[in-house]
């Protein structure tokens, strides 16, 4: 997608934004962002310890909720706060309509209730075998080698099989799919957001229509043979409902596994830990998650109001860095510090309120089994000597490459 | 591993046995209880994966943290045991623990 990053100079600071909340902090392109994503956002929350909310004009202007308190309560203030445009440059975000996240209650929960269902604890449970045996033959295929590329060769591969047979698409078309999502979430100025949209819908279009026909027993015919409102539901409802399940499943549990896997990679003590006690697996799945959030969302601001005792205007937009409230050293002890077996009560890593991520007990799902699975077959592995860790910020934070090695096991 | 033992409101018990380090209600759901749905998948936001601890084992299982304390405020079957189960880690010590299921999940 297409946005300028002009110098600050140039952007209005708009009269209501008090001056000593101003800072110049671009998302798209954070200082320190490719040596640790996280601390490029940690260190914006340090050299600010009194504020809970800032304003930068980078991407058009937008406020910057520091603190996870600040970050839990735009999630939860559906009243102060809409989903209409959840994405930064505002120019650009308003074209974006992705149901039901363009949505506010209460037309919002009839609309997530369609995809509810197919995203539950119980739905996911019915997958987990096939999941496990398919990532089970991919870590084998990858062992014998010694080594791979993780990024490209597993993260990219695992969560986008999944996701692409849930949806019942061919795995081929993964790789634009992700190039659209890409240009939303990481642009690179290839796209409009009028041409993302048209190429999702021109893609949706055949696919909608042939599970109308003939339905199966994939998402897209649940979604597209489903009734709102008493009414079956139409073409544009549907492409956009699948649209955002689309963007939403592609690459956020890639970019996740990038990260948990570089750490375990650079700490064979905490794998260890796992691997003398598969029971602390599942608690290390919400821990890790805490440690290493990558989304920041968006919210707008409905009509003029005080916020945390900070005047806002209708139509400010405002970030939710989720890497700020797990890293707030006022939500966890010693926050940057990984423990497997510490209590945690709330994140916003999935998000939170209505709108939280759906998919999130399928996401959890899948690290927990990489987790179970990998340390089985890979227990050792290492970043390789000239491995060169990029990372990338953005509306989702990723590692670009990670290579790792390790000894196959008929090596020995 | 824990066994654990659901009542259903007609008093029918499920007896199950749920691995140590994941949630009751992952358990409950792997099992097929019925009346857990738990929505939100395990977020503590939905509170439809509530259960009532019996008496006796409350001590052991421990009150609800703050964020849980204010869903069971609203929930309609709510009672002085009130658990989400998401928010109940099983362990060892857990072995034995006896859960209502509530007629009915949700706020009131």
């Amino acid at each position: 997608m297409r946005h300028e990053s002009a110098p600050v100079a140039e952007h209005r600071i708009p009269e209501h934004v008090p001056t000593a909340l101003v800072v110049d902090f671009d998302l798209y392109n954070m200082e320190n962002e490719a040596a640790d994503f996280h601390l490029a956002w940690k260190s914006l929350q340090e050299e600010r310890p009194d504020d809970h909310l800032l304003w930068t004009p980078r991407n058009e202007g937008h406020w910057i909720a520091m603190r996870g308190e600040v970050i839990q309560q735009t999630f939860a203030d559906t009243k102060t706060f809409t989903n209409r445009v959840f994405i930064v440059p505002k120019s650009a975000g308003e074209k974006f309509t992705a149901l039901p996240t363009t949505l506010d209650p209460p037309e919002h929960g009839p609309v997530r209730a369609l995809i509810n269902p197919h995203l539950s604890p119980r739905a996911i449970q019915r997958m987990e075998p096939g999941i496990r045996k398919f990532l089970i033959s991919l870590i084998e295929k990858l062992e014998s080698r010694g080594g791979c590329e993780f990024i490209d060769e597993f993260a990219e591969i695992l969560p986008i099989a999944i996701f692409m047979n849930m949806v019942d698409l061919p795995f081929e078309d993964a790789h634009k799919l992700k190039f659209w999502a890409n240009e939303i979430n990481l642009p690179t100025g290839q796209m409009t957001m009028d041409e993302i949209m048209t190429a999702f819908a021109d893609y949706l279009a055949p696919w909608i229509k042939a599970r109308r026909a003939e339905p199966g027993d994939d998402l897209i015919s649940a979604i597209v043979t489903s009734e709102l409102k008493g009414a079956p539901i139409d073409d544009a409802t549907a492409t956009s409902l699948l649209t955002q399940v689309l963007l939403g499943g592609l690459d956020t549990v890639a970019f996740t596994l990038g990260f948990v896997m570089l750490f375990l990679a650079r700490n064979p003590d905490y794998r260890q830990q796992l691997i003398d006690d598969p029971v602390l697996v599942p608690g290390a799945v919400d821990e890790l998650l805490r440690r290493f959030p990558i989304a920041t969302n968006f919210r707008m601001v409905r009509e003029d109001c005080e916020f945390m005792g900070v005047h806002m205007k209708g139509g400010d937009m405002i970030a939710m860095p989720t890497v700020l409230h797990g890293l707030d050293e006022r939500e966890y002890d010693d926050p940057l510090k990984i423990d497997f077996r510490r209590r945690i009560e709330r994140t916003s890593t999935f998000g939170n309120g209505v709108h939280r991520c759906p998919g999130n007990f399928l996401a959890r799902t899948e690290i927990r089994l990489v987790l179970e699975e990998w340390l089985k077959r890979i227990p050792e592995f290492h970043l390789a000597p000239d491995a060169k860790i990029e990372m990338k910020g953005g509306m989702v934070g990723s590692v670009r490459e990670l290579q790792l090695r390790w000894t196959p096991r008929g090596a020995h | 591993m824990a066994k654990i033992t659901f009542l259903d409101a007609s008093g029918d018990a499920r007896e199950v046995d749920i691995n140590s380090g994941f949630s009751l209600m992952e358990g409950a759901i792997w099992n097929d209880i019925e009346g857990i749905i738990a929505e939100c998948g395990g977020a503590c936001s939905c509170a439809t994966c509530h259960v009532l601890v019996d008496p006796s084992w409350m001590e052991r299982v421990g009150p609800p943290n703050p964020a849980e304390s204010e869903m069971i405020g609203e929930l309609e079957h709510g009672g002085p045991t009130s658990r989400l189960s998401c928010q109940v880690k099983v362990s060892d010590e857990l072995d034995g623990l006896v859960v209502h299921v509530p007629t009915g999940q949700g706020f009131a």
